[in-house]
């Protein structure tokens, strides 16, 4: 199924119906957080004012703000603006080109939640951009959703979820794409019950930029990370992407996931405890 | 720069915020998903109105007779009330109400259709006397333990039915996974084997898990009529 700008893909025994309603949380959480559909929920947010949002913008938001916070704004959602200037700003399948409103200045901190009404107010125009976050909460709500099913492998492109055991009853193995020879692997690693996220360059181009320096040369060429769910694994991969080797892996270290960091010159940085069940 | 967490653990913060997030969505997504659930209502519906069970022989015309065997999975005896073992209907539906499906009505259903049928009756009268003989005598499943999943709204079950000789010796819920106890459809857990087929009663007050229930059987039985994803029973 075509959603979020990459085909998803489940693997699972399971009745049709049930994979029905795994597929249906991609399509919700695209409708509510798409930057690049002026209907979305997120692009109706005002700037100045409170607004009342739905679960899913809310808790997307908080969470990205989150990471943000633990990151000191390596992760920042509110780069939106700046992606688009860069060139992604258009629908992947309408192809229309989006309107993004923001200044470069612009940061997590101008976006404050209240969390007791549930609201999201924009101090000023930014665009958000949940992208890091958004497919990997869909993710997360899909495994919920065949959690009952115990084996599957839910793939939307780059963000991996693997539930129980392979076909063959063992920990899935999942092999981490060399960011430079496409039908190469660098390594593999065996999973159960947990995310692989892998953030590169070498599918959509520099598509993450540095947010508190927007020129900044990115010294990292693919960031992977195996965490116990793909929201946390995608936006810490995109986090340690922007912080460099040495600082990334300092990070996923700290957080105590899982990660494998591999620089422009084939360089490999591996948490302490990588490759560990 | 950042917060660390201690050596060798996950953030607890970051972990927990991401787990009330997505359990958050979740919750929240019930409602979204309310369209599946209607449709397995509907499919809910739609199986008890195609119930002939409950209507007495005498009264069902012999064209509507026709049509209620024709459906992808009659029970061995189509019409008719059931006899089923007292100590198997403490908690079953009440009885169909008097109005009768109509033919226009029960070829349309029920949804899931795989199973083998009785052969087709030359006419109406044949049909009618099909319809109340004995199970048809060639095999119609493959031996073996066949599981299948059932759907509702409270969550999936899996399904198992053993086979052998050809005919249903055992059915249960192998692996239950709906919100709701799967005790509460206990009463036609083993209705399979008396009726040969997946079409159980309803369960008052438990009707979408017997349904779930029902489901599951029919996709067993598809599995045992081929012989496809056999299982081991654990």
């Amino acid at each position: 199924m075509p959603a979020m700008g990459t085909v998803v893909s489940i693997e699972v025994d399971a009745p049709e119906a049930a994979l029905t309603r795994a597929f249906e949380w991609f399509r919700q959480v695209e409708a509510v957080c798409s930057r690049f559909d002026a209907a979305s929920e997120l692009r109706q947010l005002p700037v100045g004012r409170p607004v009342p949002a739905s679960p899913i913008l809310f808790e997307a938001v908080r969470f990205a703000l989150k990471v943000a916070q633990e990151t000191d704004g390596a992760f920042d959602p509110t780069v939106g603006s700046r992606m688009a200037a860069r060139g992604y700003n258009q629908h992947y399948v309408t192809r229309a080109t989006i309107d993004a409103p923001g200044s470069d200045d612009a940061s997590f901190r101008d976006v404050v939640l209240d969390a007791n009404l549930k609201t999201i107010l924009l101090r000023r125009p930014l665009t958000l951009d949940l992208g890091a976050v958004a497919k990997g909460l869909a993710v997360d709500a899909a495994a919920h959703e065949l959690h009952p099913f115990r084996d599957f492998c839910i793939d939307a492109g780059g963000d991996l979820y693997f539930g129980g055991s392979n076909p063959v009853g063992k920990p899935w193995r999942v092999g981490i794409r060399h960011p430079r020879r496409r039908e190469q692997v660098v390594d593999h690693i065996d999973v159960s019950d947990c995310a692989v996220c892998t953030s590169g360059d070498y599918e959509r181009g520099a598509h993450i930029l540095d947010p508190r320096d927007a020129g900044a040369e990115p010294r990292v060429a693919s960031a992977t990370v195996i965490a116990p769910n793909a929201m946390l694994a995608d936006a810490l991969a995109t986090a340690a992407f922007v912080l460099g080797p040495e600082q990334g892996i300092a990070l996923l270290d700290g957080m105590g996931v899982q990660g494998l960091l591999i620089t422009p010159e084939l360089e490999q940085f591996r948490t302490r405890n990588f490759g560990r069940a | 720069m950042f917060k660390r967490g201690r050596k060798g653990r996950i953030s607890n913060e970051l972990v927990a915020s991401s787990c009330a997030a997505i359990l958050a969505v979740y919750a929240a997504g019930t409602w979204r998903t309310r369209d599946e659930a209607r449709r397995f209502g509907v499919e809910g519906e739609v199986r008890r109105s195609a119930r002939p069970a409950q209507i007495p022989a005498a009264s069902v015309p012999a064209a509507v007779a026709a049509a209620v065997s024709q459906p992808a999975f009659p029970p061995p005896v189509a019409v008719g009330p059931r006899q089923a073992p007292q100590k198997l209907v403490k908690a079953v539906s009440k009885p169909t109400p008097a109005s009768l499906p109509t033919a226009a009505v029960l070829p349309q259903t029920p949804k899931p259709a795989a199973l083998p049928t009785a052969e087709p009756a030359s006419d109406d009268t044949d049909a009618a006397e099909s319809a109340l003989s004995a199970p048809p005598s060639r095999k119609r499943w493959l031996d073996g333990y066949y599981t299948g999943w059932g759907t509702s709204p409270h969550g999936d079950m899996q399904v198992y039915v053993r086979i052998e000789d050809g005919r249903i010796t055992d059915a249960g819920v192998a692996d239950c996974q709906t919100r709701y106890p799967c005790s509460v459809i206990n009463d036609i857990l083993l209705q399979p084997i008396d009726l040969q087929g997946p079409d159980v009663d309803r369960v008052s007050r438990a009707t979408e898990s017997g349904d779930a229930y029902y489901y599951g059987l029919v996709r067993a039985l598809e599995n045992a009529t081929t012989g496809t994803y056999k299982s081991v029973r654990p």
